[in-house]
């Protein structure tokens, strides 16, 4: 197919997206892990946020972090799946448009308006009269919302298309013939695990943005006054299926990069072995499956729903995760492998894929949530598997990918930056697990005195993590003018 | 804390596998006799972790939240305590309870979602519920002790979320 060749001008298209939005992802973080820090600052007495920025803060930063990484995810993989299947940089211009009017029209609502639901917007929060922000701002950030979910389903129609074309149908994307013939159908080995993984999330991302979708559609329905106020109940069902599912497809995701990346510094290929195959083939109903752990505490929940939500959180994430993290540490393992700054992330995004991982199998299991829910522990396990999970191994395909079109190559102070990113979030989010399991509750504007040395502690490693990103942000930003004009020549 | 521990026990263990194979990058050996050896471990990690998660999903039902099941782990409530939460306070029917007594809080919201948290006297988290508007929840409790709890509000619900709470005294 030439649509598929690398020297091609599609190809170099998708090289050019890629930069863009990885750029734009990196940038996002730059300033919402700043607004991260000023949070933990106030948390550890250090500095005053009034509680009015604190939640307009909090609420930026949670849903500016999570369309980052999503927009990061997205970026790095529309060039590593090239190498296979034939997106349209065309669309996927369109998708960054819209997904960027929606991150600026949030920046708008939460720091203009001064909309501060949280990133969640539970309703009927948003439009409640008795808050502190007008009306506008609460419409403004559902439609922010709502564009940015657009943008993700472009993403995922556009994946979906071009899996059936190249694959000969979603099946054949999803790997179904090796799949059912126990992996003996030698005739159609399957696809490269990028494609199960960009496949499975597309599928599932079409669902969320339509749940999404029908609630903020209904929310804003409320807000004109066309219909009374929702469902308290129902609305937590949309908000929480919409909400995790797409913080959990990011990750899947951003774990597509894994395998484009870990095999150039190995040295070894990386093909879908059969558990590879099965494991995202489950992942497709799998992920649908645990959001009811958000809603334990609602006692009036059928009960039916919170055991789905403790049993599909449970199988879940435990197959890809046992494949991915094997298969990586396999490949790695007596491999001569290239230490670098690629190779040192990633090795971090699988530690806390796994670590965050058991604290979110902990957290749901309703006898501990009972105790754990809305403490510190849930953003404690998120951001273990962003911020040295998803996160990290967006920023080692970007290193790679900017490395390789700019013919720089990383020196050792890069190496020590790498490692201070993973061992600075390590300290952040383990004292972000102690205040938990200490029962510090989760969005407090304010901490008590006996709370705030948790915060303390963990401020120098964010300020250590923040170094550590800060040094690699400025050596990628250099190498973007070259990696820019290479992009279109380059032909590997 | 117990959870802290788990969480702190399997860290440990996996970060030494972790550690070992970063310290195992080097040399080279053939991948192609790696893949089934790990193949091996691989099935055996898939059957330890569904084998005991099975387990603790099974072993930590009886610790289940819900009505029913604390009326039996905990016993028949004595007592019923009406809790309507609205922005941004609690207001209780008692603001007294004895200790040692099954009480059952019947929780409802007058506005947006809360969340009622019971804190022990020495700040520990011991149970919590949400407060919804237009559903009513039933939470069953025993306190242990005398003194003087804490009732947080656990989800937020705007500006001075963080300064909800009233105090609860058990005699
Ligand atoms: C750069 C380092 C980061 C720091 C220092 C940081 C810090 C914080 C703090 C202090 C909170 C408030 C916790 C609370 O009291 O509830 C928070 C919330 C949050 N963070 Fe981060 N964070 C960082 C990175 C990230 C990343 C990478 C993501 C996701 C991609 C993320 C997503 C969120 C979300 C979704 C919330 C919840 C917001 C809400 O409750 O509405 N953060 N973060
Ligand atoms: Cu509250």
């Amino acid at each position: 197919m030439t649509d598929i060749d690398p020297r091609g001008e599609r190809a170099a298209a998708l090289r050019r997206l890629a930069l863009v939005y990885m750029t734009t992802a990196l940038g996002l973080f730059l300033l919402m892990g700043l607004l991260g820090l000023l949070m933990r600052l106030d948390q550890a007495g250090l500095f005053v946020l009034p509680p009015l920025q604190f939640y307009q803060v909090m609420t930026l930063h949670g849903g500016g972090m999570i369309a980052m990484a999503l927009l990061g995810a997205m970026g790095g993989l529309a060039n590593a799946l090239s190498m296979a299947i034939s997106l349209s940089p065309r669309l996927l211009w369109a998708a960054y448009v819209v997904y960027l009017a929606g991150v600026a029209l949030f920046v708008i609502g939460t720091l203009i308006g001064g909309f501060a639901a949280g990133w969640t917007m539970l309703p009927p929060l948003p439009f409640d009269p008795s808050h502190e922000w007008p009306l506008w701002a609460a419409v403004v950030s559902c439609i922010a919302y709502l564009l940015i979910g657009v943008g993700f389903l472009l993403f995922c129609l556009n994946v979906l298309y071009a899996a059936r074309r190249a694959f000969g149908g979603l099946g054949g994307a999803l790997g179904w013939p090796y799949l059912f013939s126990a992996g003996k159908n030698q005739a159609s080995p399957p696809p490269p695990p990028m494609v199960l993984a960009a496949t499975a999330v597309s599928i599932d991302g079409v669902l969320t943005v339509a749940a999404g979708a029908l609630l903020l559609m209904a929310m804003l329905a409320q807000a004109a006054g066309l219909v009374g106020s929702l469902d308290a109940l129902l609305a937590k069902n949309f908000m929480f299926f919409f909400g995790h599912m797409t913080a959990n497809l990011t990750i899947y995701l951003a774990a597509g990069l894994v395998y484009a990346t870990l095999p150039v510094y190995v040295g070894r290929a990386w093909k879908a072995s059969w558990p590879v195959v099965l494991a995202f083939n489950v992942l497709v109903v799998g992920v649908i499956l645990p959001y009811p752990h958000h809603l334990y505490q609602d006692f009036v929940q059928p009960l039916g729903m919170q055991i789905v939500g403790q049993v599909g959180s449970y199988a879940a994430g435990l197959p890809v995760i046992l494949v991915t993290v094997t298969g990586g540490l396999t490949l790695i393992y007596r491999s001569g492998m290239r230490w670098s700054v690629p190779s040192i992330l990633i090795a971090w995004g699988l530690w806390g894929w796994v670590f965050g991982g058991i604290g979110a199998l902990l957290d749901s299991t309703i006898a501990v949530n009972q105790v754990m829910h809305n403490t510190l522990w849930v953003p404690a396990h998120f951001h273990t598997y962003y911020l040295l999970g998803a996160v990290a191994f967006v920023w080692a395909y970007f290193y790679h990918l900017t490395g390789e079109l700019s013919g720089r190559h990383d020196r050792f102070a890069s190496k020590i930056a790498a490692w201070m990113y993973g061992l600075g979030g390590l300290g952040f989010v383990l004292t972000l697990f102690l205040s938990g399991a200490a029962g510090v509750p989760r969005r407090y504007a304010e901490h008590l005195p006996e709370w705030q040395i948790f915060a303390k502690v963990g401020t120098p490693f964010v300020i250590a993590l923040g170094l550590g990103i800060g040094w690699l942000a400025v050596e990628m930003f250099a190498r973007l003018g070259i990696a820019w004009r290479n992009a279109a020549a380059h032909s590997a | 804390m117990v959870v802290f521990g788990v969480l702190a026990a399997l860290g440990v263990i996996w970060t030494a596998v972790w550690v070992w194979v970063l310290g195992h990058s080097g040399g080279r050996a053939a991948y192609e006799e790696l893949v089934p050896k790990v193949d091996v471990i691989r099935r055996r990690l898939f059957y330890l972790s569904a084998g005991s998660l099975t387990l603790l999903l099974l072993v930590s039902f009886y610790w289940l939240p819900y009505f029913p099941m604390r009326a039996l782990t905990i016993g028949k409530p004595q007592l019923v305590v009406q809790v309507i939460a609205s922005q941004w306070y609690w207001k209780l029917s008692t603001s007294e309870v004895p200790a040692k007594t099954p009480i059952e809080f019947v929780v409802t919201s007058k506005d947006v979602n809360h969340g009622l948290a019971v804190y022990s006297p020495d700040g520990k988290l011991l149970t919590q519920v949400q407060a919804m508007p237009g559903y009513t929840n039933h939470l069953i409790y025993a306190f242990e002790r005398p003194g003087t709890y804490m009732i947080r509000c656990l989800e937020y619900c705007g500006m001075p979320h963080y300064v909800m709470v009233t105090p609860l005294t058990v005699k």
